[in-house]
């Protein structure tokens, strides 16, 4: 599943309602980003572009599913405005073995991070400033280009 | 008439243009160019390497047709998760 919404997620009840619809899976990984409190920021605003957005995350998922053995996955990611403490995204793969569980979710954040259209503003002290990937989150996704 | 986007860094600038492409307009680069034109501040930002172009939903690095028919988006640097 992927669902990209301007109302708040549930990540809990996000992935109860994952485990539950992949009864005979051994192992489910997950991860969810929360917008941090580092002191300074007051909001955390993202857009997107309806249609491609979700085109392009689809493509994510289908290069997944060709690299491991998948049973199921779900990409739930916020747009509009979020607070500290407000999850931003929630990636969840289930597969047979922890391993593809575990290197499936890394790959698709990875993927999110830099390359699903998604823009990302920050506000500190009433100004908002546009946020980039940082040479971390691409050196993270150029692992996956081997 | 062809529909413009502006996402991220660009959308500071404009959030839509429907327009009739003038005749020197064909391609991508030559949409740029015109649009570096007519935009403050566009040239700066379609400069940088990490900005990209979709024409209908595709990106493409190779040079692309464009016509009056054509939904065109410009996006800076994505930035999810």
């Amino acid at each position: 599943m992927i669902r990209i919404s301007d109302t708040a997620i549930d990540p809990e009840g996000e992935l109860a309602a994952f485990r539950r619809n992949l009864p005979n899976t051994g192992a489910i990984a997950s991860f969810t980003g929360i917008v941090r409190d580092d002191g300074q920021t007051e909001a955390l605003t993202l857009s997107h572009y309806p249609g491609f957005t979700e085109k392009q995350i689809a493509e994510f998922v289908i290069q997944a599913k060709m690299r491991w053995d998948l049973h199921g996955t779900l990409i739930l990611h916020r747009v509009g405005t979020m607070q500290v403490g407000d999850p931003i995204v929630v990636v969840a793969t289930g597969s047979a073995h922890r391993r593809a569980a575990f290197e499936s979710c890394n790959y698709l954040m990875d993927r999110l991070k830099c390359e699903a259209p998604f823009w990302k503003q920050e506000t500190v002290g009433g100004e908002t400033k546009w946020i980039e990937p940082r040479a971390q989150d691409r050196n993270d996704l150029d692992r996956w280009s081997s | 008439m062809a529909v413009i986007l502006f996402f991220g860094r660009f959308s500071d600038l404009s959030e839509r243009l429907d327009i009739d492409l003038p005749d020197t307009v064909t391609d991508k680069a030559s949409l740029t160019a015109f649009l570096s034109g007519e935009i403050e501040g566009f040239a700066e930002i379609a400069a940088k390497p990490d900005t990209r172009i979709s024409v209908n939903m595709m990106v493409s690095m190779n040079p692309v047709l464009v016509t009056n028919d054509d939904e065109i988006a410009y996006m800076s640097a994505l930035s999810g998760g």
